[in-house]
């Protein structure tokens, strides 16, 4: 039997769809900040087709969770009341901290700033090639998103920020765990700085944290710095679970995120930075 | 006509059930590639003239929803697609065994590809990907064996 098949198209038709393909990575080599006009387009057409499946998946689950399997939802009502009383009572402990520290007007203001600055959405897509990479959510520019909006898990901890492309109702977000990501940071404590970026493997390394620093211990506390103009001050990243001192003037730190990927139903975007800055 | 629109609409199956895991199974999805399976289940009916074409359909799909450079897994499906149609004419793969060791190799041949593609134009680490990743080539092979199996039974009973 032929190695190739009698009819000449097959082969003929092979070697184009490859040097299409190597054509179009070869416009992208080295990449540009942008992603091209076809990967855009193929996104816009793409992502409202998800969308329906994600719409016809919840919509099965809301069915079934809402009129059938409504075994511990008593328990569960239970949970949420006990869980919205102590989070009232932390609420009016934090209103009474900020009005010691902030005049009334000011307070006021950017209260209700961070009220109409979050906004909430759901992941409808995860990425195929590398898990740890980004994710697609149900919000997009008619939701009035934008590129580099801040992303957060539904407990207020650092996940992404959102990255084009963007269609009218979905959004692509980096995650912090993406190792071509970058977030400037801090140990708390003030124990020192850093730059942030994934390993690929859902943790993240500390970098830049010379090796001279003291007092940094696993357990510690990492947040963001503002200092990339991106992430505002404040959010809390992640903890540290191991670090060594390597023969380089820089520390080998590996940070834990605090968002969870089994958890990852409910996102908030911030669309505003405003009401966060130091 | 009709075989396009078969493959469209696994494409869109294959497409839907990626979501699906996506949300049930999380980190899990990446060992069960399920563009994969569509493109060898074409390449390996229809010749490798249709696996070609449904591998870089599925690719650009793939793509789109990834942050790599655009265009690596439409490469690699396109040639595993080529593949699977070509080697396929030469094996009678009617039992489960000979199944599953050939969704194997061809999930290993995609994703052999894939890896050296990602190390050669990101010049990323492979040992820095996932490690789930490398469980790709024995789950799907088990996976897809187990369906095309039962999909050939269900054809034989149901005419």
């Amino acid at each position: 039997m032929p190695l190739f098949p009698k009819d000449k198209r097959a082969p003929r038709l092979f070697i184009a769809l490859i040097i299409l393909h190597l054509l179009l990575i070869s416009f992208q080599v080295p990449r540009g900040p942008a992603p091209s006009v076809f990967e855009r387009g193929l996104f816009f057409v793409l992502s409202p087709l998800q969308h329906g499946v994600q719409a016809v998946f919840r919509f099965i689950r809301g069915v079934w969770t809402g009129y059938f399997n409504l075994v511990g939802v008593q328990r569960q009502n239970r949970a949420l009341i006990r869980n919205e009383f102590l989070l009232q009572q932390e609420n009016a402990l934090l209103r009474r901290v900020v009005e010691m520290s902030l005049p009334t007007l000011e307070m006021k203001t950017r209260l209700e700033a961070v009220r109409g600055s979050i906004l909430p959405a759901s992941v409808i897509s995860l990425d195929p090639v590398n898990y740890y990479k980004s994710l697609v959510i149900d919000k997009g520019t008619l939701d009035g998103l934008e590129k580099d909006m801040v992303v957060l898990d539904r407990f207020g901890n650092l996940m992404g920020r959102v990255i084009e492309p963007l269609s009218l109702k979905e959004a692509s977000v980096q995650l912090i765990t993406d190792d071509a990501s970058g977030t400037s940071v801090f140990i708390r404590g003030e124990k020192g700085l850093g730059v942030v970026t994934g390993d690929g493997h859902g943790r993240c390394l500390l970098k830049y944290v010379l090796d001279t620093a003291a007092g940094i211990n696993p357990g510690d506390d990492v947040l963001t710095t503002g200092f990339d103009k991106i992430y505002p001050w404040g959010i809390s990243l992640g903890r540290i679970v191991s670090l060594s001192s390597s023969r380089s003037l820089f520390k080998e730190i590996v940070i834990q995120p605090h968002f969870r990927f089994r958890d990852l139903s409910r996102v908030a975007i911030l669309k505003s930075r405003g009401p966060f800055l130091k | 006509m009709r075989d396009y629109v078969q493959a469209t609409l696994s494409l869109g199956l294959a497409f839907g059930l990626y979501t699906i895991l996506g949300r049930v199974a999380s980190p899990y999805v990446q060992m069960l590639s399920v563009f994969t399976l569509t493109v060898v289940y074409f390449g390996q009916k229809k010749g490798e003239l249709f696996g070609a074409i449904v591998g870089a359909a599925a690719g650009l799909i793939v793509d789109s929803y990834s942050l790599g450079v655009f265009g690596i897994s439409g490469l690699t499906l396109t040639v595993t697609g080529f593949l699977a149609g070509l080697i396929s004419r030469k094996f009678n793969l009617m039992s489960f065994l000979k199944t599953f060791l050939f969704l194997g190799v061809m999930t290993l041949i995609e994703s052999s590809l894939w890896l050296g593609m990602v190390a050669v134009i990101l010049s990323e680490k492979i040992g820095r990907l996932s490690d789930l990743l490398f469980f790709r080539p024995l789950v799907t092979a088990a996976c897809g064996a187990a369906f095309f199996t039962w999909l050939r039974r269900w054809r034989a009973r149901h005419g």
